[in-house]
């Protein structure tokens, strides 16, 4: 076939352009480290990555919440075990209290030792968060819980328990309301009765003076139902509290989960997406090699001319 | 006898000096675009009979020829212009999959979309933390920036593909009136030289047609005479003979920010159907607007509206940090609907979004014909036939808003056009967020029985019911009965009881398990200050992973992956069937290159033989020359 001064020599500059840009395509992954630039390099490889990262992306938002979810539980639990602390400092002073020989004066001062307490479980059971936020009151964070109105202790919250999205298909409740906590409380007498009005109630027994055989009856049936409302309470929070603590010890669990899954979308990206050097090195090396063969090559077809040899 | 010796040896050396022309001729215009080699054509003069026989005369030379292949030529022209067309399409889309692209993974859509619903897991940690929220409401502004950023990239490319068309009919105008030009030329040329042909200017026509054919396809039809009919399109004609027609770039009735293609034949302009102009840098453009810009803006469009349309539902659904109900967290993007300019009637039309999971990336037509609408989805021709308004196709409800319909009016309506473009964020105050549902349920201490009430939740879709956060209570009155009261229920009595069955009323929904006893009471009431609530912001979270798009089959991301793989897919189809092409052009140009191309070796031999037969056509004339000097030394 002829082949015209003009083919040969655009072919072989077409070469020439092709093997530099196959050389840029490759400088350009090794200089990113990525092997997948655009969407059009590999579609579905793309679309894949993307929702890798978003899927890890998500991944360390968990992992931010179960964060927050550890704080607000540690600080629920702390209070929680402050509240048991109470409690059993109050079932003592019921103990000592039904000691016979105590006078008067003597159940008074535990009474004042009792109000106390009362005292402190009114301020642990209005904590507030790190925000501000009411620990007790259901959904209505700014709203003081539990308030006396004269005629005994009285619950402003709701049932509302906030949960905390802590994995992709986990939610963990971060706070306990304070009716579950201070009120739901089986009674002596059926029926629930308030922690709080167990101890005024067991307060108001003590400061009661005893000088009759049926003020010694009223007395120990009192100390008596105070100590069964208190163990009653005791048995509530523990309970609330254990619950605390399995959600703890999920929140744990879930981050260990958590940190692998974020090891794997991170292999997983990497396998999709990173340039592998050993190879993109080799190729660059490779096609340097193609593109001198070539330039020689050109130098060589275009330098042969017969006009070369008429003189 | 000398006399014809020495005629012989001049038309010997006319023919050599020729055939020098030629070849040198050759050489000087071996790399003009569109020669074609040309040779002599030499012929014997006629002999001379005479009683011992025929005498030859010598050479002539006939004609200067081309090495023209009209086949060849024609097959290179149609890969050419299809090369054109692939090659423009291919690299406006390296612009859209560039836009697309972010290798990093922190620029795009993606991670916006991502960083707006872990702001909302954000508030849902902490709802009562205007950081939280404020971080949720940037989160939504720099998501909605992304959109108009990618949207207003792509109406510069739109505006591109204008510019770009306008110069593409310039330039065919050009060169029609060029060959047209050239026609009346050529043929005066030829005459004048007796028919024979022009070659050189033979190779500028073909090369203008070449070139035409680089901007768009174009059919010719020689004539007898041999001058070029040029048609485009559906047949429209370019030039016919020696008279040129134009083409024009004309807004589009229907939307005036896209030109189209016209022909302007004795004053009038009419439209060429777009589908027809295939070939060359203007049949790609073309092809890019309407098979690939159209389909990323609007599914662009498309997902934004979507994204706003949904996230604002939920929202609704919630309540503020202010006690109210949650309002519109993004301005959802309105439908473009363009009235054709040709209506001869003053009719509006108004279009609605109603359902933004069955919305299409295709826009619409509607078309009145006297008695009946016809509502056209253009990607697939689906119609619909009506007569009276409002009427919902695909998720758009449309409505007459004003004025009357006259027959064969037209309106275009785009419901994702501006999607992408127009999303906002629509509030500023953080405590706007509703991330508290707005109810809430409770029982009191007095209950005896172990039943427990959920949470409840508020149905979908919005707007809320009305009666939504009146108080109501469910009292038992037996174990499986119980009565309603509140403003909204009707006061159902004698309820029947399921454990755990689901119970809705006014538009929110409970479930009761375990065992109430009679007299038990439940109460579902407004969630008055419940600023600690984030019900409603762990579902604004939780959208993400729900198929609320596309029928119910794809989520945000996934939504937008649909754009990313269809937009990657279809530039890499191009890189693919655009070099393709671009070696069928250098095979095919190989080819005809091997017949009518210069080779300078060959045109080096050519000098060489002609210089030869030169020189041995001078040696005739001088022998012829030292006969008659020996005739006439004879006399002396």
């Amino acid at each position: 076939m002829r082949v015209s001064s003009n083919t040969s020599f655009e072919l072989s500059l077409a070469a020439l352009n092709r093997q530099q840009a196959a050389q840029v395509k490759n400088l350009e992954q090794i200089s990113s480290g990525k092997r997948i630039l655009t969407p059009a390099e590999n579609p579905s490889s793309y679309v894949q990555a993307l929702k890798v990262s978003q899927a890890d992306a998500a991944n360390t938002q968990y992992a931010a919440n179960r964060q927050s979810a550890a704080t607000s539980l540690s600080a629920l639990e702390g209070t929680l075990g402050n509240v048991t602390q109470v409690i059993q400092n109050a079932q003592e002073l019921a103990v000592y209290a039904g000691n016979g020989t105590l006078s008067d004066s003597g159940r008074a001062a535990i009474a004042i030792q009792l109000r106390g307490n009362l005292d402190e479980l009114m301020s642990l059971a209005n904590r507030t968060d790190a925000n501000g936020q009411y620990l007790f009151s259901g959904f209505q964070g700014s709203t003081k819980p539990f308030a006396d109105m004269g005629s005994g202790v009285q619950y402003f919250g709701d049932d509302g328990q906030r949960l905390v999205q802590a994995s992709d298909s986990r939610q963990l409740a971060v706070n306990e309301s304070g009716r579950e906590v201070f009120e739901r409380i089986p009674a002596a007498g059926g029926g629930y009765q308030s922690l709080f009005k167990t101890l005024s109630d067991m307060i108001d027994v003590l400061e009661a003076p005893v000088a009759t055989p049926a003020d010694k009856t009223a007395l120990a049936n009192g100390l008596n139902s105070a100590q069964t409302n208190l163990s009653n309470s005791l048995d509530s929070v523990l309970r609330v509290r254990s619950g605390v603590g399995n959600r703890m010890n999920e929140v744990e669990t879930l981050n260990n989960t958590g940190d692998d899954l974020g090891l794997q979308y991170k292999q997983q990206l990497s396998s999709l997406q990173d340039v592998d050097y050993a190879k993109a090195i080799s190729d660059l090396t490779q096609q340097q090699t193609y593109l001198q063969a070539t330039q020689q090559a050109f130098l060589k077809t275009q330098g042969l001319s017969l006009f070369d040899f008429i003189k | 006898m000398g006399n014809s010796i020495f005629g012989i040896g001049l038309s010997a050396l006319a023919a050599a000096q020729q055939g020098l022309l030629v070849a040198g001729h050759n050489v000087a215009n071996a790399a003009t675009p569109g020669y074609t080699r040309q040779t002599i054509v030499q012929s014997t003069n006629p002999a001379q009979a005479t009683g011992t026989g025929f005498y030859g005369q010598g050479v002539r030379v006939d004609t200067v020829s081309r090495a023209y292949n009209q086949f060849l030529s024609n097959q290179l022209t149609q890969a050419k212009t299809e090369s054109s067309q692939l090659d423009t399409y291919y690299a406006q889309m390296q612009q859209i999959n560039n836009l697309l692209a972010d290798p990093n993974g922190n620029l795009g859509l993606s991670p916006a979309l991502q960083s707006l619903f872990n702001g909302a897991q954000d508030v849902a940690t902490n709802p009562s933390d205007l950081s939280s929220r404020q971080s949720m409401l940037s989160s939504g502004e720099v998501l909605v920036r992304r959109f108009q950023s990618l949207d207003s990239r792509l109406n510069e490319i739109q505006d591109d593909v204008n510019a770009q068309i306008k110069n593409s009919v310039s330039l065919i105008n050009t060169y029609a009136a060029q060959i047209g030009k050239l026609n009346e030329t050529i043929a005066k040329s030829e005459n004048a030289a007796r028919g024979q042909p022009a070659n050189d200017l033979r190779d500028q026509r073909d090369e203008l047609v070449n070139q035409l054919n680089q901007e768009i396809r174009a059919n010719v039809v020689v004539q007898n005479d041999g001058s070029y009919n040029i048609f485009i399109g559906d047949g429209q004609s370019l030039v016919v003979g020696t008279q040129v027609f134009q083409l024009a770039a004309v807004a589009s009735p229907d939307d005036a920010s896209r030109l189209e293609v016209a022909h302007v034949s004795g004053g009038n302009t009419a439209a060429i159907k777009e589908s027809s102009l295939d070939g060359g840098r203007l049949g790609g453009m073309l092809q890019f607007r309407s098979e690939s810009l159209d389909a990323v803006r609007n599914g662009l469009g498309r997902l934004a509206i979507g994204l706003a349309g949904t996230f604002n539902q939920q929202h609704q659904l919630g309540q503020d940090m202010q006690g109210n109900l949650g309002g519109d967290f993004f301005t959802v993007p309105s439908p473009a609907v363009a009235p054709s300019i040709k209506n001869t009637g003053n009719a509006t039309i108004a279009a609605d979004i109603t359902g933004f999971n069955s919305l299409t990336a295709s826009d619409y037509s509607l078309r009145y014909d006297g008695a009946n609408y016809t509502l056209t989805r253009l990607d697939d021709g689906t119609a619909q036939t009506f007569a009276t308004f409002p009427q919902t196709m695909d998720g758009v409800s449309l409505t007459l808003a004003s004025g009357t319909m006259a027959a064969g009016d037209q309106f275009l309506i785009q419901p994702t056009r501006n999607g992408a473009g127009q999303i906002k964020v629509a509030i500023q105050d953080p405590s706007l967020i509703a991330a508290a549902a707005p109810i809430r349920t409770g029982a009191p201490l007095a209950n005896t029985g172990t039943g427990l009430i959920s949470t409840g939740v508020v149905n979908l879709p919005a707007p809320p019911d009305p009666n939504l956060r009146q108080p109501v209570t469910l009292t038992f009155t037996g174990t499986n009965t119980f009565d309603v009261s509140g403003t909204g229920t009707g006061n159902p009595a004698g309820v029947s009881f399921t454990p755990g069955g689901s119970i809705s009323y006014n538009g929110w929904t409970v479930q009761i398990t375990g065992q109430p006893k009679p007299g038990d009471t439940f109460t579902i009431e407004p969630n008055t200050n419940g600023v600690g609530d984030n019900r409603n912001a762990l579902l604004l979270g939780a959208l993400p992973g729900q198929n609320i798009l596309a029928g119910g089959t794809a989520n945000y991301q996934n939504a937008f992956g649909q754009i990313i793989s269809q937009m990657g897919s279809k530039t890499r189809e191009l890189e693919v069937t655009s070099a393709a092409q671009t070696n069928l052009v250098s095979q095919t140009q190989a080819y005809q290159q091997s017949e009518s191309g210069v080779n300078l070796d060959e045109e080096a031999a050519n000098l060489l033989r002609y210089q030869q037969a030169y020189q041995a056509a001078s040696k005739v004339i001088q022998t012829a020359n030292l006969m008659f000097d020996t005739l006439l030394s004879l006399g002396r």
